[in-house]
């Protein structure tokens, strides 16, 4: 998992993110200029978030991950959701920065007579020298500040509000680049600090969280009514099996499952913005608005189904495999316990998509409303979603490809 | 290639289906499943001892391979669900579903699925393959079923994808077991590794493996979804249903009890009495149930406790029962559920009244199929049942944990007093049946629960100075008396065969309804060929009744060496008992 590939991920992010965004700029949804500007902004802090070359370039990557993700959230300026989603960003993104920046003091106090802030001299000083209480703690709140920017229970609560709140292409980079920047700050922080430092510090404290997000986060999602806050707490759940795979997978486990879920959340967002262009009768996409969506726009119900079923782990997909790898290592790690409550996370997501395929394919459809948007722009969208489904599909039956961009050869 | 074709061509071709024009779509489905039964006879035709094997690299870095392998053991399954699919997509002639293309490629897919995880030699290649399935069939059931068909589905979804996630688990777990050099997930490999190196303890994931299969095979307390799958959903659906559970039974047969068949020893008792009150409670159900499609569903629940019994007792002969249980299963279920297809469009009913009066010759039918069902000689159920009783009778006897003998005197008292109450409630409950009683109520579940206290009234294993219960005191001479609870497993034996004349009185109680009630109702000519698919079930129902050979010619070789390897764990010495 080299840092060339997350860059290219970020990347490849932010490309599809700007085409899927253009048809809602072009019907008003939300302010070009401004979208695209912050989209930028974002996506290079993210990158240096995610392949960052020692704590204070994450650190500086995570700052401007927040600006331009608060920008990006309130590109849309005649709604109040939006602007909250803003502002909440950038309470709660700053603020966790902040514990960060905090913890990577404490760490550099450690340090600073043996070297830099850089990951190789990092690894080399707690391998050598003794690591103090302060430079213990230290660790803990850099870890704690990435860890609630994938979101996981209990450092989530900001992903249901911003995701819903922001306009639909802002959340979903947002969601993506978030987490690929936290999978990437967190793999190199796990593997070239905690790891050479005390393997089993971390280990409790980590499968805690990831049973609390898998868990939580499917069974919250259950009782949503909006599309987009269900879709929320499903990639906070999906944020659970990173973790699992950071904790107790290797380099090409984490990787594979980051694209995965990576190419799924984009995909579902992207489903998500055409139904609200071209079908929804109020601002919010609400689950009764998806009856019977299935059978009306079918090639793009049937990528939209694929896709979610991704996400609850049925094969032949990337995240079924993704799933698997996860389970492999927690296994081969002789977490019992944890393996037992993914299990069950697991079985409550799969009822969170099941509840979405119910409404599209076994609920008569009602007429959609008045399309916001119509025409060619709209086949950017069906497309985007269409390539996403294949792409995760393409992932579950040939892996090895993507096993052997993350192996970092 | 064969296998290639055999697992990939259904898939293929439903994806032709929705490309090509409406038209094609039932001459291309037909054609498939039509190939598919020819390649899968042509395998049985060549078939000998020797297995067909194909091999590839899927994900080398996890030991995850694209094998498919053709054996004894699931030749017959195979043939079978590729024959049931053809009688399925055939059905589309006789009853058009709405949206043909759609209809047919999910039928098709779930096709493809199942054969793919019949054929599966690689464990996680299997999981997939079945989870696959749950797919296509809850679309099934869902989108082309009756007014409950949505719950329906999102039961059986939801069952199912429990049942998968426990399946993963267990599969990960037994391949971590197993360990160096590298992981694999060859069934074969994995077998051989875990025999030569003893591993701890693998109750927990032996006792994985049974829940994750006894929910997809419908075991008593995971029955639920399966009588809303079969009442709800078409008559080709109900059909297609049957191989899906096939193949959670063949999954029991072939995986856990090969991979740890010394575990399969210790917990055989205990799985196999779970087995036993799973039929007595379907053999309840069947009694008081008057729908066709549900009384296939619950049948469908004793059957397979029945073939759990073959498969937990460790011998050949109850191994190849258990298989052939598949077979007379898949046949009968089959011809009752075309026979309900048919009387739910002539009568707009489904219920047994009156059915003699009113329909003859579908009486005549549902009569057969269920004299197979319960084990009827001269039908191919008869040949399995027998099989599965005698390979239990002849099992070795098996040890299990020791309960003070006051807990034992307890048990046996309470279940003494609950017996009473059960023979009086049941004779009111049956007693009663104008107006009937729905299952589910009360007194019903009230009665289950007595009829269970009985059987250990009667069953009780003999422990210390205690002769155990009525039924077993004459058998007390033969057990072996310096290992206490060992009687268990002869206890089984009896009340496997108590279980199937439960078993065929509650049938004949059933079928009785077809001559003793009236029936009123107008009925609608039959259609052309709704009887012609049925002649070759029945035809077969028969043939392979009188005439078994060429099923056993497939099960022999393979369940032999099955069973003397498992047999050679079964004979061991028990564990030690674990420390604490």
């Amino acid at each position: 998992m080299s840092a060339v590939n997350l860059v290219t991920v970020i990347g490849v992010v932010a490309l599809f993110t700007s085409v899927l965004a253009w048809p809602h700029v072009s019907a008003g949804r939300i302010e070009g200029v401004r979208f695209y500007l912050s989209l930028m902004l974002t996506s290079i802090g993210a990158a240096y978030a995610a392949g960052g070359s020692g704590m204070l370039t994450v650190l500086g990557g995570l700052a401007a991950t927040v600006v331009g993700g608060a920008l990006l959230c309130g590109s849309r300026r005649d709604s109040r959701a939006a602007q909250e989603a803003a502002l909440k960003f950038l309470a709660y993104g700053g603020f966790s920065a902040g514990v960060s920046a905090l913890g990577a003091a404490l760490v550099y106090r450690e340090v600073s007579p043996h070297g830099a802030l850089v990951w190789g001299e990092l690894s080399r000083a707690v391998t050598q020298n003794e690591v103090s209480v302060l430079g213990g703690i230290g660790v803990a709140l850099v870890f704690a500040g990435l860890v609630s920017f994938l979101a996981a229970v209990p450092f989530h609560m900001w992903a249901p509000d911003v995701l819903e709140g922001a306009p639909t292409p802002a959340a979903m980079f947002v969601s993506a680049a978030t987490k690929v920047a936290a999978v990437g700050a967190l793999w190199r922080l796990v593997d070239s600090v905690v790891k050479p430092w005390n393997p089993h510090a971390f280990t409790l404290p980590l499968d805690v969280l990831v049973a609390s997000t898998v868990i939580v986060g499917n069974l919250v999602a259950v009782r949503q009514v909006l599309v987009k806050r269900m879709v929320a707490y499903a990639t906070i759940a999906q944020g659970g099996y990173l973790l699992a795979a950071i904790a107790h997978g290797g380099e090409s486990v984490v990787f594979f499952a980051m694209v995965s879920d990576v190419v799924v959340t984009l995909g579902v967002f992207g489903g998500v913005g055409l139904y609200e262009l071209r079908e929804s009768r109020h601002d919010e996409l609400e689950l009764a608005d998806l009856d019977g969506a299935g059978l009306r726009q079918p090639v793009v119900a049937v990528a939209l189904a694929v896709l979610l079923l991704s996400m609850a782990g049925i094969p032949p997909s990337g995240g079924a495999l993704a799933r698997l790898l996860v389970f492999l290592s927690v296994v081969e790690s002789g977490r019992n316990a944890l393996l037992v409550l993914l299990a069950l996370g697991s079985v409550a997501g799969a009822y969170v998509y099941l509840r979405l395929l119910v409404r599209m394919y076994f609920h008569s459809g009602r007429p959609p409303g008045a399309p916001i948007t119509s025409g060619a722009l709209i086949w950017w969208l069906r497309g985007g979603v269409v390539l996403c489904a294949v792409a995760t599909v393409a992932a579950g039956v040939w892996p090895r490809g993507l096993l052997w961009l993350g192996s970092g050869r | 290639m064969t296998l290639n074709v055999l697992f990939l061509l259904p898939a293929l071709a439903a994806v032709g289906i929705l490309l090509l024009p409406r038209r094609v779509a039932r001459p291309l489905a037909v054609l498939t499943a039509l190939t598919e039964l020819t390649l899968a006879l042509n395998l049985w035709r060549g078939f000998d001892a020797t297995p067909r094997l194909v091999r590839a690299k899927w994900i080398p870095e996890l030991g995850i391979a694209f094998a498919l392998r053709v054996d004894g053991l699931n030749l017959l399954p195979l043939a079978l669900t590729t024959f049931l699919f053809l009688i399925s997509v055939l059905h589309c002639f006789v009853r058009a579903p709405a949206r043909p293309p759609q209809y047919l490629a999910c039928l098709l897919l779930l096709e493809s699925a199942l054969v793919g995880a019949f054929l599966a030699q690689d464990l996680v290649l299997f999981c997939l393959c079945s989870e696959f399935a749950t797919i296509p069939a809850g679309t099934l059931i869902g989108l082309w079923g009756g007014r409950g068909g949505r719950t329906a589905a999102v039961r059986f979804v939801l069952f199912h994808c429990a049942g998968s996630v426990l399946l993963l688990v267990a599969v990960l777990m037994s391949a971590v077991m197993a360990g160096a050099p590298s992981l694999t997930f060859d069934l074969i490999a994995l077998s051989e590794r875990l025999d030569r190196q003893s591993v701890g303890d693998a109750s927990w994931v032996f006792l994985a493996y049974a829940l994750a299969f006894g929910i997809r095979i419908a075991m008593a307390p995971f029955h639920s979804w399966l009588a809303d799958a079969h009442a709800e959903s078409a008559p080709g659906v109900s059909i297609a249903l049957l191989g899906v559970l096939h193949l959670a039974a063949y999954g029991f047969l072939r995986i856990p009890v090969a991979l740890f068949p010394a575990t399969a020893r210790d917990l055989s008792p205990v799985l196999g009495s779970v087995a036993m009150a799973s039929v007595m409670y379907a053999a309840l159900l069947i009694m008081a149930e008057r729908d066709l499609k549900r009384l296939v569903a619950f049948s469908s629940v004793a059957s397979a406790g029945t073939i759990a019994l073959g498969v937990l007792s460790g011998t050949a002969t109850g191994m190849q029962g258990a298989c052939v249980l598949i077979v007379g299963h898949g046949l009968a279920g089959c011809g009752l559920l075309l026979v309900a297809g048919s009387l739910r469009r002539r009568r707009r009913r489904v219920e047994l009244d009156g059915l003699a009066a009113s329909m003859p010759r579908a009486a005549a039918v549902v009569v057969i199929c269920a004299m197979s069902l319960i084990g009827l000689p001269g039908l191919v159920g008869f040949v399995g049942e027998l099989m599965v009783l005698v390979g239990t009778y002849g099992s070795p006897s098996v040890t299990l944990g020791v309960p003070t003998q006051k807990l034992a005197t307890f048990v046996v008292a309470l279940a003494g007093m609950l017996g009473v109450g059960a023979i009086l409630l049941v004779i009111l409950t049956l007693g009663r049946t104008d107006p009937p009683i729905p299952v589910g109520s009360t007194s019903k579940s009230v009665a289950t629960a007595a009829v269970f206290a009985l059987m250990a009234f009667l069953l009780f294993p003999p422990v210390d100075d205690f002769d155990g219960g009525l039924l077993m005191r004459p058998l007390s001479p033969y057990l072996e008396q310096n290992q206490p609870f060992s009687a268990l497993m002869p206890a089984l034996a009896v009340s496997a065969t108590v279980a199937m004349v439960v078993l065929a009185i509650a049938w004949t109680i059933a079928l009785g309804r077809c001559w003793s009630r009236s029936d009123t109702g107008p009925v609608d000519a039959p259609r052309r060929g709704e009887g012609l698919l049925l002649v070759p079930v029945l035809a077969l129902l028969v043939f392979f009744g009188v005439y078994p050979k060429p099923l056993l010619d497939v099960v022999e070789p393979a369940m032999d060496a099955y069973a003397t390897e498992l047999k050679a764990a079964f004979s061991e010495p028990p564990l030690e008992r674990r420390g604490p």
